[in-house]
């Protein structure tokens, strides 16, 4: 048995087909309106969601499965109301859960649910330290937000939670990475747990929003910090082979990045979906050695093919864009050297 | 009962469980996995030795050591509660 379990977990999952992770958006409704949003507009109510029932239905269908990790989003899951209901019943089927959220909607009792139900790690979105670029970055005004985002933070990190920081990096907040990063890393945020995501293109037009090459590469030494060194699998991300997402609606993508679903599971059982989806045996039946310009990219152990980002911006699912390419080289370039 | 900080997964009838207060990773062989999903499925210890035994006549003493030595393993690892 290789000394790294995880690892051969990964590994032995993709060559079986098998689903490792998931990623379940529970609603569509949001309190922000971030520009770069990759959802695209928000629902403000909750009409044709999953109902609670519906959720646990597919809990099992992946507890059955064997799936190790379950990441809820959404929109912001919190604008839903039973969602501590939802993560509950998944950590009573001992799923690894992780969720994302931007914590203005949470509550300290709602951080005591969150803490006695074990949930493994908590990601928030908190893309500046600095207010007036945060009320920018999540397309909001309100003060309050920032501030109670910030105090549930805190909280969280007293209650000894897990907890990430997510960063989407464009050119209003890439100048105060280094202080938001200081910032939170002086609270008790571990390193290891930023996340610092570069733009890519869901629903909304993005081009406006990337930041240049000089500013990527200026805050390059933070944005590798959290990069996983030299890799052995495949250089194509796990979206349709060992991982997958779950709208609110039912719809299942190779992931949230997706604009075609594999299928809906109002219509065909999950497992079905997983196993006979002529999209998944599409992106399963991809090889590294297809995609000519990564294969022979120097940054190729570093950076991973976004088959959504080649879609949307060049329109062919084994070419990546220039903008893409520039930006990860400037990001991944001195872990190359 | 499973202890609240385990969590686990299967792939290919092997399963992979972590310890999420120790960060300690145990895996289960195909033999393991099968006596995992029937507990985890609410079967006792005295059903699966039974099930087992059923399906290996023959078997049912190496049975019996087999199954007590693969709860007190995940007992001594506090994967499982009394």
């Amino acid at each position: 048995m290789p000394q790294d379990v995880h690892t051969y977990f990964q590994n032995k999952a993709r060559e079986n087909d098998a689903l490792f992770q998931v990623e379940i958006d529970v609603t569509n409704q949001c309190n922000a309106n971030c520009p770069f949003c990759f959802q695209g507009d928000h629902r403000t109510c909750a009409d044709g969601e999953l109902s609670l029932q519906q959720m646990i239905q597919l809990l099992d269908e992946l507890r059955e499965m064997g799936t190790f990790y379950i990441g809820f989003s959404g929109g912001e899951p919190f604008a839903r109301k039973d969602f501590l209901e939802i993560l509950r019943e998944a950590k009573k089927r001992h799923f690894r859960v992780s969720l994302i959220t931007n914590a203005m909607l949470l509550t300290k009792e709602k951080i005591d649910a969150l803490a006695d139900m074990n949930i493994d790690h908590i990601n928030v979105s908190f893309h500046s330290v600095v207010l007036e670029t945060y009320l920018k970055c999540f397309g909001i005004q309100e003060k309050n937000c920032y501030y109670k985002a910030l105090e549930n933070i805190q909280y969280m990190l007293q209650k000894n939670l897990s907890v990430g920081i997510a960063i989407t990096v464009t050119k209003y907040n890439v100048e105060d990475i280094p202080a938001t990063t200081k910032f939170f890393t002086d609270l008790g945020v571990k390193e290891r747990d930023f996340g610092y995501n570069l733009l890519a293109k869901g629903r909304r037009e993005i081009n406006d929003l990337v930041p240049s090459k000089e500013q990527i590469a200026k805050n390059n030494a933070i944005l590798t910090k959290s990069v996983d060194p030299q890799r052995e699998e495949s250089l194509i991300c796990t979206a349709g082979t060992i991982s997958c997402s779950i709208d609110a609606y039912g719809n299942v993508y190779p992931c949230t990045f997706f604009n075609t679903p594999a299928g809906n599971i109002h219509e065909t059982p999950f497992q079905n979906i997983w196993k006979q989806s002529h999209l998944f045996k599409l992106i399963r039946s991809f090889q590294d050695s297809m995609f000519e310009k990564c294969s022979s990219c120097e940054i190729k152990k570093y950076c991973h093919i976004c088959l959504v980002s080649n879609m949307n911006e060049t329109g062919n699912v084994f070419k990546p864009s220039d903008i893409y390419c520039i930006s990860r080289k400037a990001r991944y370039g001195s872990c190359a050297q | 009962m499973l202890n609240k900080e385990i969590v686990f997964g299967s792939v290919a009838g092997e399963t992979m469980i972590l310890n999420t207060k120790t960060g300690t990773y145990y895996t289960l062989n195909q033999q393991g996995t099968g006596i995992w999903n029937l507990y985890y499925k609410g079967k006792t210890i005295r059903e699966i030795k039974q099930y087992y035994a059923d399906l290996y006549p023959e078997s049912a003493e190496a049975i019996d050591q087999d199954v007590d030595s693969f709860f007190a393993e995940l007992k001594e690892n506090h994967i499982i509660t009394e």
